[in-house]
């Protein structure tokens, strides 16, 4: 054996004991080789990189409703527990939608009450710290005032901020054709968990913006998924990093003029819960009244193997 | 009045309006809270702002009462506005103290008193000249009051900006004592217009022996060295009443009966005053000849500038907006900044948007934080500032049939459709002008969409 090989035999051990590490996850705290960033990716812990769920991935919840805290209690609930997904001491990240400056009651942005009470659940559950961003497209303090996320967040004792400087994000290979490299949030990329957390509401240029396309917030360089091909883009962003978690708030939201409003507000009183984020997708498009195939960027995932965008294959739990 | 206590209470008035305007306009943020209610107040203290609402708004404004209150104070006991509650005046009453500290050499001290006296009398033509500019139909002299002043300066500096006006005038009452305040400040000259009817002042009514303490403490050269009464640019401090060894110096009620004692012989000031007076026509029609031959260059403006939501039109605008950078401050989005002078007086520190470099999110707290009503608190509906007008050429929906709307996506008034190939068209009615399409067009360079001033 010649000292190449040794070195690299090592390196595939030491690279083996780490995967096997995230099935043990000992400590609480998953051993997420994308802790260690800010060296490029090589593609073999690129597929560790979307880090696997602790639910069940063919199961959707439908938690239906009005009132934000029971049908976030009912939904987790559901799903297995929050204690599967949230171990003491892990670090939170969620992605809702407050992208443009609007209020609640008018529907393009996550409602702050549902954002909150998942805020709740994970110090529930013993999370160190719950910290709720976006890249919103207007001015941070008016997106965080408006959407009403600032307040019901800090009230329910996690942290709310606008990741809108280069400093939150960090270059990384997202391995994609088009999309090969980008500057992504370093928050979601150091995080143990990450809940991607939308709302459901018309997109003038991709008909919904659902939870794949919400992910668009946690990259600094949106113009480049425009100049090039949006739809590739984002499914291909889904392939980089997946969610633990995906939760669409389908409580009400806008079914034009979307994703900046105002537009023509419809109700749903649903919450869909999902491990699999094509499946989230497709269940809320049909929710929407679209085909799921119409969605561009819903094919395209799955087409990437995202996920499963059949849902004769899912099993859909009304709760 | 009892002066034991007065310079404490001098000193926590000014302590109290330096730290807080200081503190206040650097937590300017959105939304604006009750800090900004009390810089407004503060700010409309100054007669200058009723002057421009009278000139230009045709109305009286609702807070009149507060120039007013100004100068009925100046009535009372001369210019213990600017000696007392200024918060410029205040930090100016800091540097001079700390330049007499520093420099404490007698040459230096003499220049100061030298240099004072002998600008004295410039002050009022130079109220002169800014008057004449004003009825005129300009208004930069607004970029000087102090309120207005010391807060675009302050801004200046909190955006990162070199508040060269503020160095400037630090510098020079390092040296010269407070001669902004005596000789420069609109407000300030105003002010000393309206003391020489004041009731109360400082007289010597006792032994005086000629020692000029009193010359040499005053900061404005006010001080009763050649006449019996403090000059009417006195700011009521007491420190002429403090260092006089002999305590000569009185608080009194004027008489106005009675005449001034003369400290120099009646005959010779008689001599002086009749040569003075027609110099003083001279000098007086020379600077109402430079007001008027500078007045079209003052006047003249930049080409048309995207303001602020809810303006008022342009010529009203650039003279009822008194640079306080407010608005600059309180921008959320940072869309707002302040003019460079290479734009011209008119336009100097008066606030634009270039929105390629950032837009305006229409949060109106602009209108809120604005102290004069330039912007005008116009509801979202009714703004209108500019127009935006796409480059087809440019854009790559239209040439290379890219899937962009970015532009229509993050329209907030729903002003940009898509047609059936995803196209952006503007709707010029439904567009305010915000910039957030030009902002965000995803080509390198200039933006194919472009927002142009209404």
């Amino acid at each position: 054996m010649d000292r190449r090989q040794f070195i690299s035999g090592v390196g595939y051990g030491l690279l083996s004991l780490g995967l096997a590490g995230c099935g043990l996850n000992l400590s609480g705290k998953s051993v997420n080789p994308q802790n260690t960033q800010n060296t490029p990716n090589t593609p073999s812990n690129q597929a560790a990189s979307s880090a696997a769920s602790a639910y069940n991935r063919g199961k959707l919840i439908i938690a239906e409703g009005t009132d934000p805290n029971s049908l976030i209690e009912k939904g987790f609930a559901a799903l297995g527990g929050i204690g599967a997904l949230v171990r003491r001491g892990a670090t939170v990240v969620l992605k809702p939608n407050f992208s443009v400056a609007r209020k609640p009651e008018e529907a393009a942005t996550t409602n702050p009450q549902l954002v909150a009470a998942v805020v709740k659940q994970c110090l529930a559950a013993g999370a160190k710290e719950v910290k709720v961003i976006d890249y919103p497209f207007q001015s941070p303090a008016v997106c965080l005032t408006n959407s009403g996320i600032k307040e019901a967040v800090e009230a329910a004792g996690g942290k709310a901020y606008a990741i809108n400087a280069q400093s939150f994000y960090t270059q990384v290979d997202t391995g994609g054709q088009i999309l090969k490299t980008a500057l992504f949030s370093k928050d979601v990329l150091n995080a143990d968990v990450f809940i991607n957390f939308p709302i459901l509401k018309h997109h003038s240029m991709t008909k919904l913006t659902l939870g794949l396309k919400n992910m668009m917030g946690l990259v600094w360089d949106r113009g480049y998924f425009h100049r090039t091909d949006l739809t590739q883009c984002i499914a291909e962003l889904a392939a980089f990093r997946k969610p633990h978690l995906t939760i669409v708030d389908a409580t009400k939201g806008i079914i034009d003029n979307g994703p900046m409003g105002p537009g023509t507000i419809r109700e749903w009183k649903q919450v869909i819960f999902g491990a699999d984020p094509v499946a989230v997708d497709t269940y809320a498009a049909t929710l929407f009244g679209h085909k799921p195939a119409d969605i561009g960027y819903i094919p395209a995932a799955a087409q990437l193997g995202v996920g499963e965008m059949d849902l004769q294959k899912l099993t859909v739990v009304k709760v | 009045m009892k002066f034991k206590k007065a310079p404490l209470l001098r000193y926590s008035l000014q302590f109290i309006s330096l730290v807080s305007f200081i503190l206040f306009l650097a937590n300017l943020s959105y939304p604006p809270g009750l800090g900004n209610q009390l810089l407004q107040w503060f700010s409309r203290l100054d007669p200058w702002l009723l002057l421009s609402e009278l000139r230009w708004q045709q109305e009286v404004p609702y807070w009149v009462w507060l120039p007013l209150l100004t100068l009925a104070s100046t009535l009372l006991w001369g210019r213990i506005f600017c000696g007392w509650l200024c918060p410029f005046g205040a930090f100016l009453a800091l540097t001079d103290t700390i330049g007499r500290a520093v420099f404490k050499f007698k040459m230096l001290s003499l220049t100061r008193n030298k240099v004072l006296h002998a600008l004295q009398h410039m002050q009022y033509y130079w109220l002169l000249f800014l008057m004449i500019v004003f009825v005129l139909g300009s208004n930069w002299v607004f970029f000087l009051t102090p309120f207005a002043l010391f807060s675009h300066e302050i801004v200046r500096g909190l955006q990162g900006q070199v508040p060269w006006m503020l160095m400037g005038i630090t510098a020079g009452t390092l040296f010269f004592s407070r001669l902004w305040c005596s000789v420069l400040c609109p407000t300030g000259i105003l002010l000393s217009l309206a003391a020489k009817l004041r009731l109360f002042h400082y007289r010597i009514v006792g032994d005086c022996v000629q020692c000029e303490k009193c010359t040499r403490a005053c900061s404005v050269g006010a001080a009763p060295a050649h006449t019996s009464v403090v000059k009417e640019g006195c700011l009521t401090c007491g420190n002429c009443q403090r260092v006089c060894p002999t305590k000569a110096i009185e608080w009194q009620r004027s008489s106005w009966r009675g005449r001034d004692r003369q400290l120099v012989p009646a005959d010779d000031v008689a001599a002086t005053k009749r040569k003075e007076s027609r110099r003083q026509f001279f000098k007086a029609a020379f600077t109402a000849l430079m007001a008027a031959a500078l007045w079209r260059k003052t006047v003249w403006a930049a080409e048309k500038a995207l303001r602020p939501p809810g303006v008022l039109p342009e010529p009203e605008f650039t003279a009822v907006c008194n640079r306080c950078g407010r608005c600059i401050q309180v921008c959320p989005s940072k869309a707002l900044s302040p003019m460079p002078i290479t734009e011209g007086l008119a336009n100097f520190e008066t606030p634009y948007i270039i929105p390629r470099r950032n837009r305006c999110d229409l949060c109106l707290a602009c209108q809120k934080v604005c102290p004069t009503g330039a912007i005008a608190k116009v509801p979202l509906e009714k703004v209108r500032m500019g127009k935006a007008v796409i480059d087809k050429p440019r854009c790559i929906a239209w040439t290379e049939g890219k899937q962009c709307l970015i532009c229509g996506e993050q329209c907030p008034v729903l002003a940009i459709e898509g047609d059936e190939q995803h196209r952006p068209i503007v709707l010029t009615d439904k567009c305010v002008g915000c910039g957030s399409c030009e902002n965000v067009c995803p080509v390198d360079g200039e933006a194919a969409i472009r927002v142009f001033p209404s």
